[in-house]
């Protein structure tokens, strides 16, 4: 009896150390990235924007929020996201947390060069949030994460609850970072993105979901726009009933219109 | 013992010497004579000024002897108890019988020549009213509660169990300063085991001293003293000491105490009420889960609060994370101490509350209520969703109040392992806790029965209430009880 008793209290502190249990830290003293981007800058050389959790802005007028982001925005380069963000953590008191970030905005030089091998490891280190939306984008990361903010508090906020609300709409490829990781590590390793870029013509300047980046072996290979992307995700069996508008034999024939029925 | 002496005079001595130590008792030892036919017959009485009804004892029994001659050609003893108004007079041939008896409101009749004593009963001791207990009020159903004579609980259970099988024995707890406990119960649905088991217990607890409550006699009772968790049922209540007697239990009433003791008692009826059973069946089985769930709400939450904002942020909802680290920061205090301390003040407000008169126990609830919620907040000592969540566990506890003491140590035991070791140590201590209540027993019977072990019939009135036509009328262990003896025969 003595010796299962005994087991058992070996046991709990092995679970207890295996957990990690005991790194607790208070919320106050830990930075929450609400969103990052990702840039190239080099060969293998790369550029992590981190947008930190505001605290205190939560209330403010909305109109001071892209003033405000400018200055919130943590820049850091390094080799991969893992060594920039250990730096990070030395550098700083507070300790960076990913487990938050819902969107990752990555450039399309850094999308067409190292996106699969920058994911897959960053992924590996259990930074980000699996369920984190990522972005491509041709404009640029730093513009995009301001402009985003126009109308949330936080970067994070509008580009991840935006791809919440046209998930189901056909017109847009809506996959988190762990689909795509999956579609990149599984025949026929292809995967799609949703593209943002902004709006600079508007004042204030916008961010728009516009166009879907095809990957293909961890690289981008080429783009979609809007009806593209509306037939493929059909043809891919992403989206179920509705009806597709389409002109055959060129030009000079009436648009048809495919009512669609279930998953055929 | 000392038996009763015919020689009245060494009698009244043996007395005079016990009492005289007594003497701010008012005991009154007054010597007198008893006439029979042409015999003046020396006799002393005995009793304590303001215990006994004194205007009973002139009419019934002064009066009466008083008037005539005790007729000549009766026994004594039956001729006086003929002549006296009052007839449940009983015989006590011990001198330490006659010594207690005077305490507990007699009036006590020795002879001449006579060895024994006859004991009446006059108690008149002040009594409360019937009323609702305030701890165990209903809607629907019986309002009466015990009152703190004996006599009145007992009558007010043989009122509800019209039945010949109602046993009641009776025990002096304690030598210096007996108390008299009754036990009821039906003498065709008891577990002869527990009743044996019981009587052994009360034989143990009478010779280890006084008891002056029945809380105090629930915790020499019990298989498992030690514990956090009571396992003796109580009540104040007739009508559900009465359904516990029909359901083969053991009732105990202590003298001068308003609540009754019921064995066995299992964990599962913390979560049920007397009125369940007034009730349409699916209000009450709702109402038995929203209890259940508060339960786990009150002890867990804090603590799963604590674990989650320092062990496992990425369980916190993204769209409350904001909020959450706006206020953190604005506090200066630790999230453990902002709990910590603002469940040491609800404790306090609480206890104070019961304690002072309602008048004032209200205006402290007001003081309490504004320095735990607003002030607090505004002042930036603690956080809004940290007063939310204690507040939360705090008005959860209220629905199980049979077991408030025992959420109030879990909760903050919760607390302590979940500010060292996050959810993990919550989860090891609710095992812990578990694994302890699944080994305790309420007079031989498993506590957390009928889920450990698992009786699937007691189930239709567990969480959920079936409808009566359904409802097993006695609980599992009886009719265990009932197996085994029918296999013996």
């Amino acid at each position: 009896m003595h010796r299962k008793r005994w087991t058992m209290v070996f046991l709990c502190l092995v679970c207890f150390i295996m957990t990690g249990c005991a790194e607790g830290q208070e919320l106050k003293y830990v930075s929450f990235i609400s969103s990052t981007g990702v840039d190239k800058i080099g060969p293998r050389h790369f550029r992590l924007w981190l947008v930190p959790l505001s605290i205190g802005e939560t209330g403010q007028q909305e109109n001071n929020a892209a003033k405000n982001r400018l200055n919130s925005l943590i820049i850091r380069d390094g080799e991969t996201a893992f060594d920039i963000e250990r730096n990070m953590i030395r550098e700083t008191k507070h300790r960076v947390v990913f487990t938050h970030a819902r969107a990752v905005v990555v450039s399309e030089r850094m999308a067409k060069e190292d996106l699969g091998w920058f994911v897959d490891t960053w992924f590996r280190d259990q930074q980000p949030h699996s369920r984190a939306y990522l972005f491509v984008t041709p404009s640029s990361v730093k513009d995009v994460l301001i402009y985003a903010t126009w109308l949330e508090p936080e970067v994070s906020f509008p580009l991840s609850f935006g791809m919440e609300n046209i998930r189901f709409v056909s017109n847009y490829a809506t996959l988190d970072l762990i689909d795509c990781l999956k579609h990149l590590h599984e025949p026929p390793y292809n995967a799609i993105l949703p593209m943002i870029q902004t709006n600079m013509s508007k004042s204030p300047p916008t961010v728009e979901y516009r166009g879907t980046a095809v990957i293909r072996h961890g690289k981008m290979v080429g783009s979609l726009n809007t009806p593209e992307t509306q037939g493929l995700v059909w043809l891919l069996g992403l989206e179920k009933g509705g009806s597709l508008q389409f002109q055959a034999n060129g030009k000079n024939t009436a648009p048809s219109v495919l009512e669609l029925g279930g998953a055929e | 013992m000392t038996r009763i002496s015919t020689s009245l005079k060494t009698n009244v001595q043996w007395l005079e010497n016990r009492f005289k130590d007594n003497s701010a008792q008012q005991v009154r030892l007054v010597m007198d004579f008893v006439i029979q036919g042409k015999t003046r017959i020396p006799a002393c009485w005995l009793w304590i000024d303001g215990l006994i009804d004194t205007q009973m004892l002139q009419q019934d029994i002064f009066g009466p002897l008083g008037q005539h001659p005790l007729p000549s050609n009766e026994p004594l003893w039956l001729a006086v108890q003929h002549r006296m108004g009052v007839k449940n007079g009983i015989h006590v041939d011990q001198l330490e019988t006659v010594f207690h008896h005077v305490f507990e409101g007699h009036v006590l009749l020795l002879l001449q020549k006579e060895s024994i004593a006859l004991s009446i009963p006059l108690l008149n001791s002040p009594k409360r009213s019937i009323t609702e207990p305030p701890g165990e009020t209903s809607i629907r159903g019986s309002h009466e509660g015990f009152v703190e004579s004996l006599d009145t609980n007992i009558a007010l259970i043989r009122r509800r169990v019209l039945s010949s099988n109602l046993h009641i024995e009776s025990y002096l707890l304690g030598e210096a300063l007996p108390v008299t406990l009754k036990v009821l119960y039906l003498n065709d649905l008891v577990n002869p085991n527990m009743l044996t088991s019981l009587r052994e217990k009360i034989r143990k607890v009478a010779r280890q001293g006084t008891i002056l409550s029945s809380g105090e006699l629930e915790q020499r009772l019990e298989d498992a003293p030690y514990s956090i968790f009571p396992t003796t049922g109580n009540t104040e209540k007739p009508d559900k000491a009465a359904a516990q007697l029909l359901e083969g239990r053991l009732v105990l009433l202590l003298d001068g105490d308003p609540t009754a003791l019921y064995y066995p008692h299992f964990f599962i009826e913390s979560i049920m009420n007397t009125e369940d059973y007034a009730s349409r069946p699916y209000y009450v089985s709702f109402i038995r889960i929203l209890r259940a769930a508060s339960l786990f709400v009150s002890i867990l939450l804090p603590a799963y609060y604590i674990s989650v904002l320092e062990f496992h942020k990425e369980m916190i909802p993204t769209a409350l994370l904001p909020k959450l680290h706006e206020a953190s920061a604005k506090s200066p205090f630790p999230i453990v101490l902002e709990v910590l301390v603002m469940v040491f003040m609800f404790e306090i407000v609480r206890e104070a509350g019961i304690r002072l008169p309602k008048s004032v126990g209200s205006a402290v609830s007001i003081v309490g209520a504004l320095i735990l919620g607003e002030v607090s907040v505004d002042a930036g000592i603690v956080s809004a969703p940290t007063i939310i969540v204690v507040a939360l566990s705090a008005i959860t506890g209220f629905t199980l109040t049979p077991v408030a003491d025992v959420i109030a140590l879990l909760r903050i035991a919760n607390i302590v392992i979940a500010s060292l070791l996050g959810l993990y140590g919550v989860l090891l201590l609710t095992l812990g806790v578990l694994y302890h209540m699944i080994s305790l027993t309420s007079m031989n019977e498993p506590f957390m029965a009928p889920f450990a072990p698992l009786y699937p019939n007691d189930l239709r009135d567990g969480l959920i209430r079936f409808p009566h036509q359904v409802l097993r009328k006695q609980p599992h262990f009886l009719k265990r009880w009932k197996i085994r003896s029918e296999r013996n025969r």
